[in-house]
C-alpha cells in the first residue's frame, strides 16, 4: 500500500525528474500515457500537504523501492540530436536532479522515445 | 397508353405525385401542367435554391479540434515496438519503431520525386544498435534513372539513422512499387 | 508498376498524397499521415454529425470518435483508398447512436439548433440565409434516418450504392427515401406552415 508520505516523495521525485528532463537539450516535450492522463488522485493531497500547485509529471512514472528511485520517463526528441544521444543526456540529467531536489538515490532510469520531431 | 401512378407518393389533387414532379424537376423537364403541379414545383425549387445554400454554408469545426483528435491518437501510439538504443549508463533506452520509421519515411520523402510509402524495420538479434530495413517508394515519372534516386534514398536514410535516431542499418531493401505521372 | 489515368487525378495538385498512401503511411504508425488524413476529412464529418445532431459538442464528440476508431480499425481496413467511405459509414452509425440515446421525448432545443449568425458573411443575401434557416429547422424534424439519407446525399454527394451499404439497405429503397425526405422538406419549409 502506497503511504501519502510515499506518494509525497514520489511527485517530489517525478517533479524532479520531468524538470531535468524537459531542460535536457533535443527534448521536445514529455508524453504522458493514458494512465498519466486519468491520474489525478494524488493532487488534492499533495496541494493540501505541500501548498504547491500539482507539478506536471506527466510522463514520468515513479516507483520507490527500498529507498531508491525507478524512474520512467516517456518524451518526444525534437530530431537536433540522435536520439540515443538524448536518452542518455536525460538519464545523466535525471539522476542528479532527483539526487538534488529530493536526497533520492536514482537506481534505474528507463527513457522511451515515443516520437522524433520532423522539420516542417 | 396504360398510367402507372405511384400508391406510394404524396398525391396532388390533380392526381399526380410530388414524386413525379421531382423526377421532372430532376431532369430539367417542364411540366406546368396545372396550378397544383406548378405550386409543388416552387415549393420543390425553394428547397433546391436552400440547399445549394446549405451547401455553401459549412459550419468549421472548432480549431483545437485537429490536436484533441491527435492528442488522443498519440496516447495510444504511444505504445508498440520498440527498438533498444545504445550507449545509455543509467538504464534501458529504447525508441518506438514507429518514430523511426516516421524519420525514414520523411528522409526518403526529401528525395526530390521519391515519396516513401511503408517502411518496415527490423532488429538484428546478433548486433546491438543495428537495424535493417525495408521501405517500398513511389516515382515520379521523369525524376531521372531510378538508380541514381535510389543511391540518394540510401545517402539520406544512412544520415537520417546516424543524425536523428542514433542507430545504424546494415541493410536496406529498397523497392519501387508505383511510377507517378510527370507533373505538368 | 506504371499505372493509368486513374493516378493523376489522385494525385492532388497540392502535392499530397493520396489516400491509400496516407492509410498505408498511418497503418505502420506514421503520425504525420494519420493527420493528414484527420485534416483532409475532419470538416465533412465535422459537418455531417453537426447536421445530424444540431450540436456542435455532440458534432465534435462523433468527430473525435471516429478518427480515434479510425486509428484503432487501421489494420483491418481492406480497401486503403476506400477509408472515405468507412468514415462516412462510422460517422452516420455514430450520430444516429447518439441520437437514439437522447431522451425521446426531448424538443429540439433552440439553443443547440444549428444557426447561422448572416453578420459572418455580409456578402450573402437576406433571402437565401432565410431559406437556408428554414431548411436547417425543417432538417431536424426528419426522422434521422431520413437526415442521414438526405445529407449524405444532397450535401456530401456520395452515391446511392454507397448510402445503400451505409444504412443497410438496398439502392431502391434510398432513392425512395431521399424522394420522402425531399417533399417532407419542401413541406416543412413552406412559410404560411
Amino acid at each position: 500500500m502506497i503511504t501519502p508520505v510515499e506518494e509525497l516523495v514520489d511527485v517530489r521525485v517525478a517533479s524532479a525528474a520531468a524538470d531535468a528532463a524537459r531542460a535536457t537539450p533535443g527534448v521536445e516535450r514529455l508524453q504522458p500515457g493514458l494512465w498519466g492522463l486519468v491520474q489525478q488522485l494524488g493532487h488534492e493531497l499533495w496541494e493540501h500537504a505541500t501548498g504547491e500547485p500539482y507539478p506536471d509529471v506527466a510522463g514520468v512514472e515513479v516507483e520507490l523501492a527500498d529507498g531508491a528511485a525507478l524512474v520512467d520517463i516517456t518524451l518526444a526528441t525534437d530530431g537536433t540530436v540522435p536520439a540515443a544521444q538524448v536518452a542518455a543526456a536525460v538519464q545523466r540529467a535525471v539522476v542528479d536532479a532527483v539526487a538534488v531536489r529530493a536526497a533520492v538515490p536514482v537506481v534505474s532510469v528507463a527513457v522511451h522515445v515515443c516520437e522524433i520531431a520532423l522539420p516542417g | 397508353m396504360a398510367v402507372t401512378r405511384r400508391t406510394d407518393g404524396h398525391l396532388l389533387p390533380c392526381g399526380r405525385s410530388v414524386e413525379d414532379v421531382l423526377d421532372n424537376l430532376d431532369a430539367g423537364r417542364d411540366d406546368h401542367t396545372c396550378e397544383h403541379c406548378a405550386t409543388a414545383r416552387r415549393s420543390l425549387e425553394n428547397l433546391m435554391e436552400a440547399t445549394a445554400a446549405l451547401v455553401a454554408d459549412p459550419s468549421e469545426p472548432p480549431p483545437n479540434l485537429l490536436d484533441r483528435i491527435m492528442q488522443a491518437v498519440r496516447v495510444e501510439a504511444r505504445r508498440g515496438d520498440v527498438l533498444a538504443l545504445e550507449g545509455a549508463d543509467h538504464g534501458p533506452a529504447d525508441v518506438s519503431e514507429v518514430a523511426v520509421a516516421a524519420v525514414l519515411r520523411f528522409a526518403a520523402d526529401s528525395v526530390d520525386g521519391v515519396w516513401a510509402r511503408s517502411c518496415h524495420i527490423t532488429v538484428e538479434p546478433e548486433s546491438a544498435g543495428t537495424i535493417a530495413v525495408a521501405m517500398t517508394l513511389s516515382l515520379r515519372y521523369g525524376s531521372g534513372p531510378a538508380d541514381g534516386l535510389l543511391g540518394e534514398v540510401r545517402g539520406r536514410l544512412a544520415a537520417a539513422l546516424a543524425g536523428q535516431v542514433g542507430l545504424h542499418a546494415h541493410r536496406v531493401d529498397l523497392e519501387i512499387v508505383d511510377v507517378w505521372p510527370e507533373e505538368s | 508498376m506504371v499505372t493509368g489515368s486513374a493516378v493523376a487525378e489522385a494525385a492532388p495538385s497540392d502535392g499530397g498524397w493520396d489516400d491509400a498512401t496516407l492509410v498505408a503511411r498511418a497503418r505502420e504508425g506514421d503520425l504525420r499521415a494519420f493527420e493528414a488524413l484527420v485534416v483532409r476529412y475532419q470538416r465533412r464529418i465535422y459537418q455531417l454529425a453537426w447536421r445530424m445532431t444540431s450540436s456542435s459538442s455532440d458534432a465534435e464528440d462523433v468527430t473525435q470518435e471516429v478518427f480515434l476508431m479510425l486509428w484503432r480499425r487501421l489494420p483491418e481496413l481492406r480497401e486503403d483508398a476506400a477509408v472515405v467511405g468507412w468514415l462516412y459509414k462510422t460517422a452516420t452509425n455514430r450520430c444516429l447512436n447518439v441520437l437514439r440515446s437522447r431522451k425521446p421525448t426531448s424538443e429540439v432545443d433552440e439553443a443547440t439548433t444549428p444557426s447561422h449568425d448572416a453578420s459572418d458573411d455580409p456578402e450573402r443575401s437576406a433571402e437565401s440565409n432565410e431559406q437556408m434557416e428554414a431548411l436547417a429547422a425543417a432538417l431536424d424534424r426528419l426522422p434521422p434516418q431520413q437526415r442521414a439519407v438526405w445529407l449524405l446525399r444532397e450535401v456530401h454527394g456520395r452515391s446511392y450504392d454507397e448510402i445503400a451499404d451505409l444504412v443497410d439497405t438496398t439502392p431502391q429503397s434510398v432513392r425512395g427515401r431521399l424522394a420522402r425526405a425531399r417533399v417532407q422538406l419542401a413541406e416543412m419549409m413552406q412559410p404560411w406552415r
